[in-house]
């Protein structure tokens, strides 16, 4: 088991009312899965992954990845578990418009400390795996919508994370692009056995991951593993 | 247009405090300095304006001739000319006031007037009162008693002094007692130099200040029907060169003249702290047009027009602008009382006189151009943000995009082209000496150098930032993550880090501009007294040497002095007397220092020639029975005058016309000074007073000997001291830094307003930078990364803001001291660089930086991730 999530709850204040965005949501995923998280809006599955990313903080419960309680790490811990541990893929790319793709990629070990000259080779393996040999010296915006994001994937693979944690990884792209993004998250799991957790609107999306969650008012409603 | 103020733009405001705090005090620090100096100047030239009605009473017209005084027959002259219905004589001297008999302890030297006057004849021009209403009805009693001398309530009471006290003052005879006869309320003549004034009989007083036989003023009362400005030409064509018949007016014109120059600088500088306050309502106001984009597209949407966004935004600016005048016109107010003693002693040291305010007039119109200028200047800078505002598409603003605060706009791309016109502007003005003859260009150019290098120093900055990282990979190879982002930050949006450092660079100018002067000033006059004083003391009265604010001594002491063992006399026998005065020259003040013939074997130091040789020239001044002078470098500059011309110098005994026989260098006097044989000022001046005596001691003998003996035979009775020469050089030197010491407020207040200013700008920068921030904490990056990254940026900001602050500053420092300075102030002074204060600038850049980006780095540390990953 790689992920342990038990009684997690996240309760914000807005003016004089308490909003329960998750009301102690438990699950557990083994390595190797490609989760899909599905919601309507204020469902509570952006929060879930950013409670999973140790990007936010829970009120209470926990969240265990690798037998590593998040909720006990403190921010210089948490951060250096996020950028050794985890990868990100966000919507609109989030690069950083002044890096090059390679320097982007490279970004999270550049944060450890590490020297480019040591964490270069990898970064270019992985762009030019992801089909971005020509565009290592580019800066985002040189490159296109599709190029962004497989950079970005790249950057989430760098630190050769436990997991990969996707929030609407193809909602900024067109729908061919976006397939062959999830296509690439698909293949990543298949072949290269990571675990990633995807949250989406995108019910055609939903369907390249091995297993769907469906979260409603903060609970989860249906959890269910594909054939 | 009410409605949205009332429903948006105030509680936007309130909803966003700091930043509304933090502009609202930007505009009370500028207010604050612009009203504090404003109160300043209106306040010392009413001061002069009062103490000259307050002496001259009824008199319609004053007739002197300069600091030496005039014979005391003259009065019967003037008597005699026809229109003059009374003339009263007078006699002034500033004396020291040496304590109280009866307190025991001696007190420091303090300043006061002694007016020596006629009472049988006074009453036809003042009028005194004493403090029990009766008016003085019997001066016989006060004139048979000559120690009798009347103060003022106010000084009487300030130094526990009553009817028949008796205390000491230092005369040019030395210490004398005199015992109290009368208080005077605070009316009429009393009310001059804020009470310190002693009235004596004229008699009495011309014994005691060494001015036997001579008058310093009379002031006439025209008979009925008769026009002043008739009657003054007919006394000047009666008595001739050399003396003056002026109205009250005009003398406190002369006065207001002698102070304009220093006034326009200083209001300048407050002006400038003003305009700091200016780029932050401005940066503010554009901060809240990126961030309100999508609001501001709803409410055009909803039906707001064009002409209703400007007015609310502009509306705000005018807001906060009102309330920080509010506070500003209090905070001046206060600031001026604080500063006040610091410029009124810096115009004493430049002006070798006495300058005194006794009350800040702080009226209710000060007040209203306060708050006037304040919200002024907040709209003003609201303007162009507040049009931006109008030009957004509600379509446009509705789609999620980041906030982009520093658009590259047409007018931001061409700031620096506009910095850069406006500094060449002041460049070709002031080189090809345009702005001489248009003076109305000089203060154009003062305003144009100073927003040219704001404009284009940030440009500078994004400059060096890329310098500074090519030459780090050149020589050190790869730069480290934190400092790699800090600095590509800054790079990737040159607008915004113009704006970000465009206040902090503004007041750094006004640092190194204001240490540029103050060095120039202090090393030009350092080097020069060097090289001129080297008497091993100065033997005065007590007072205050260097600026020649001592009690003049008579001659006699000088030989005196000679006969100590072991002084090095001069010719004559006596110690080596200069007597310093200020003398009227085609309707200018400049100063006068007559100096006894110097022994060559001594050598000719004290003369620092600018064009030609001591040994050729020197005894040129001391030759023939024809008058020769010497004038300083400033002087020639005012008046065109140079080697070989002749002069037109009006004197006592009639008009002279003495050949100038060298150029030289000497800072006592803005608008010049002469130099003249002892002998010769005697003659024409009639004044055998001796301002200082420098004493020499002959070689083997010790100076402390001759200090030890002057104090014995000197000290305890005479009030006649020895300064050594470091100690007078320590003393004018302490004296030049205070009259800069108001400078230190000026640079406080635009410091401060440059670090409210890099702050609100560094949090505005943190704010469009939020989802970026967000997934660099995403990717890995640790609070302490985050902060240490803003804080490198921030401190980088600062120190090569500072560098940029220091070329421009040092940049116009130099072209105005080199060639406006005489012009606007008077001397002519060297430029030094200075070293010193430049480090320390660099170093101020970077702690107010520091200090400006510690809330914006910890503010963005506080930023939950998640929240920033969706932040719009």
């Amino acid at each position: 088991m790689l992920l342990e999530i038990s009684e997690l709850k996240k309760t914000y204040t807005q003016g004089n009312q308490t909003i329960e965005a998750l009301k102690g949501v438990s699950l557990t995923i083994d390595r190797g899965e490609f989760v899909a998280i599905m919601g309507p809006s204020g469902s509570g599955k952006s929060t879930l992954l950013h409670l999973i990313g140790g990007l936010d903080r829970a009120t209470s419960g926990k969240v265990l990845i690798n037998q590593q309680n998040l909720t006990l790490l403190s921010d210089p811990e948490l951060s250096r578990f996020r950028r050794l541990k985890l990868g990100f893929i966000f919507q609109f790319f989030n690069l950083l418009p002044t890096l090059t793709a390679l320097e982007n990629t490279a970004l999270p070990l550049l944060l450890d400390d590490q020297k480019l000259s040591q964490v270069e080779p990898r970064a270019k393996a992985l762009l030019e795996q992801l089909g971005l040999k020509g565009r290592l010296d580019h800066t985002p915006d040189q490159l296109s919508g599709g190029e962004m994001q497989r950079v970005a994937i790249a950057r989430a693979l760098v630190s050769d994370p436990l997991l990969i944690l996707a929030d609407e990884p193809t909602g900024n792209l067109d729908s061919k692009t976006g397939l062959a993004i999830l296509e690439l998250l698909s293949k990543m799991v298949r072949d290269q056995g990571h675990t990633v957790i995807m949250v989406t609107h995108d019910p055609k999306a939903a369907e390249h991951g091995t297993r769907l969650i469906k979260i409603r008012d903060g609970a989860v409603e249906e959890d269910r593993r594909r054939a | 247009m009410r409605n949205l103020l009332t429903y948006v733009g105030f509680r936007h405001l309130r909803r966003k405090p700091l930043r509304t705090l933090l502009t609202t005090l930007g505009i009370a620090f500028g207010v604050a300095l612009y009203l504090g100096i404003r109160l300043i100047n209106e306040s010392v030239l009413n001061s002069f304006q009062d103490t000259i009605e307050s002496i001259t009473g009824k008199a319609k017209l004053t007739v002197s001739a300069g600091d030496a005084g005039f014979p005391e027959e003259r009065l019967e002259i003037i008597r005699k000319i026809k229109g003059v219905k009374h003339a009263v004589p007078m006699v002034e001297s500033r004396a020291y006031f040496v304590g109280s008999l009866h307190d025991g302890a001696e007190k420091p030297a303090e300043t006061m007037m002694i007016l020596g006057v006629d009472l049988l004849q006074e009453q036809s021009v003042r009028t005194y009162k004493t403090t029990d209403e009766q008016v003085i009805d019997d001066p016989l009693v006060f004139l048979n008693q000559p120690d009798s001398i009347i103060l003022t309530h106010t000084f009487a009471k300030a130094h526990g002094l009553k009817i028949d006290s008796v205390f000491e003052l230092a005369t040019s005879h030395g210490k004398r007692s005199f015992t109290v006869r009368g208080l005077l309320s605070p009316e009429g003549p009393a009310k001059a130099y804020g009470g310190a004034i002693a009235i004596m009989d004229i008699d009495g007083a011309r014994v005691s200040f060494g001015k036997e036989g001579k008058t310093d003023r009379i002031d006439i009362v025209p008979t009925e029907g008769e026009s002043p400005d008739d009657l003054s030409v007919r006394i000047k064509s009666t008595l001739g060169p050399g003396y003056f018949a002026e109205r009250p007016e005009s003398q406190s014109e002369s006065m207001e003249r002698m102070v304009k120059s220093f006034q326009v600088m200083i209001r300048f500088f407050s002006t400038l702290a003003l305009l700091v306050g200016v780029f932050l309502v401005a940066n503010s106001v554009s901060v809240s047009v990126a961030e309100r984009r999508r609001e501001i597209g709803t409410l055009r949407a909803l039906g707001a027009t064009q002409k209703g966004i400007l007015a609310l935004f502009l509306g705000e600016a005018a807001c906060l602008g009102f309330l920080g005048s509010l506070a500003g016109i209090f905070m001046g107010r206060a600031l001026a009382s604080v500063l006040v003693q610091f410029v009124t002693r810096s115009l004493t040291a430049q002006l070798l006189q006495k300058v005194e305010v006794s009350k800040i007039d702080f009226t209710l119109t000060s007040a209203l151009i306060g708050v006037l200028v304040g919200t002024l200047a907040a709209f003003i800078a609201a303007v162009i943000p507040s049009f931006r505002a109008t030009r957004i598409h509600p379509v446009e603003a509705m789609k999620r995009t980041e906030a982009a605060v520093s658009q590259n706009s047409r007018l931001t791309r061409y700031t620096p082209h506009i910095g850069f016109f406006l500094l060449s502007f002041m460049i070709v003005t002031v080189i090809t000496g345009l702005d001489l003859r248009f003076p109305g260009l000089q203060l154009i150019n003062q305003g144009a150098s100073m927003i040219g290098a704001a404009l284009l120093g940030p440009a500078l900055v994004v400059r060096l930032i890329r310098l500074n990282m090519q030459l780090y990979r050149k020589f050190f190879g790869v730069i480290k993550t934190i400092p790699r982002l800090a600095q590509d930050n800054l790079l990737r949006s040159p607008a915004r880090t113009a704006s970000n450092i465009t206040s902090l660079m503004f007041g750094l100018l006004l640092v190194i501009m204001i240490a540029v002067v103050n060095h120039s000033f202090r090393t030009s006059i350092e080097i020069w007294l060097d090289r001129t004083f080297k008497a091993d003391f100065l033997v005065s009265s007590n007072g205050q040497i260097t600026s020649y604010q001592v009690q003049p001594l008579d001659e006699s002491v000088g030989f005196e002095l000679g006969k100590i063992p072991g002084v090095r006399t001069g010719l004559n026998g006596s110690a080596y007397a200069v007597r310093y005065i200020h003398l009227q020259y085609q309707g200018k003040q400049i100063g006068l220092k007559a100096f006894d013939a110097p022994d060559p074997k001594l050598g000719y130091f004290t003369y620092d020639l600018a064009d030609q040789k001591p040994e050729k020239a020197v005894p040129l001044l001391y030759m023939g029975n024809e008058p020769t002078v010497m004038i300083s470098t400033n002087f020639a500059a005012h008046f065109n005058k140079k080697t070989g011309d002749f002069l037109d110098v009006e004197t006592p005994s009639g008009i002279i016309h003495p050949k100038i026989v060298a150029i030289l260098t000497d800072f006592a006097s803005p608008q010049g000074v002469l130099y003249i044989d002892r002998e010769q000022y005697k003659k024409y001046w009639k004044d055998p007073l001796v301002s200082a005596f420098g004493v020499y001691a002959q070689p083997g003998v010790s100076p402390d000997t001759i200090r030890k003996e002057i104090d014995s035979r000197f000290g305890a009775t005479r009030n006649i001291i020895a300064r050594s020469n470091k100690e007078v050089k320590i003393s004018l030197m302490s004296a030049i830094n205070q009259s800069f010491t108001y400078t230190r407020a000026i640079e406080a207040a635009a410091l401060i307003v440059g670090l409210m200013g890099l702050l609100n700008t560094l949090l505005i920068s943190v704010m469009e930078r939020t989802r970026e921030l967000g997934t660099l904490r995403a990717v890995g990056m640790s609070k302490a990364q985050l902060i240490r990254m803003i804080l490198t940026e921030a401190t980088l900001l600062g120190a090569l803001g500072a560098v940029a602050a220091t070329f421009f500053g040092s940049l116009i420092a130099y072209l105005w001291m080199t060639h406006s300075l005489t012009h606007t102030l008077g001397w002519v002074v060297n430029f030094y660089f200075p070293w010193s204060a430049i480090l320390s600038t660099l170093l101020l850049g970077v702690v107010v930086s520091g200090f400006a980006g510690l809330y914006p780095a910890w503010k963005a540390a506080q930023i939950p991730i998640s929240e920033a990953l969706d932040y719009e």
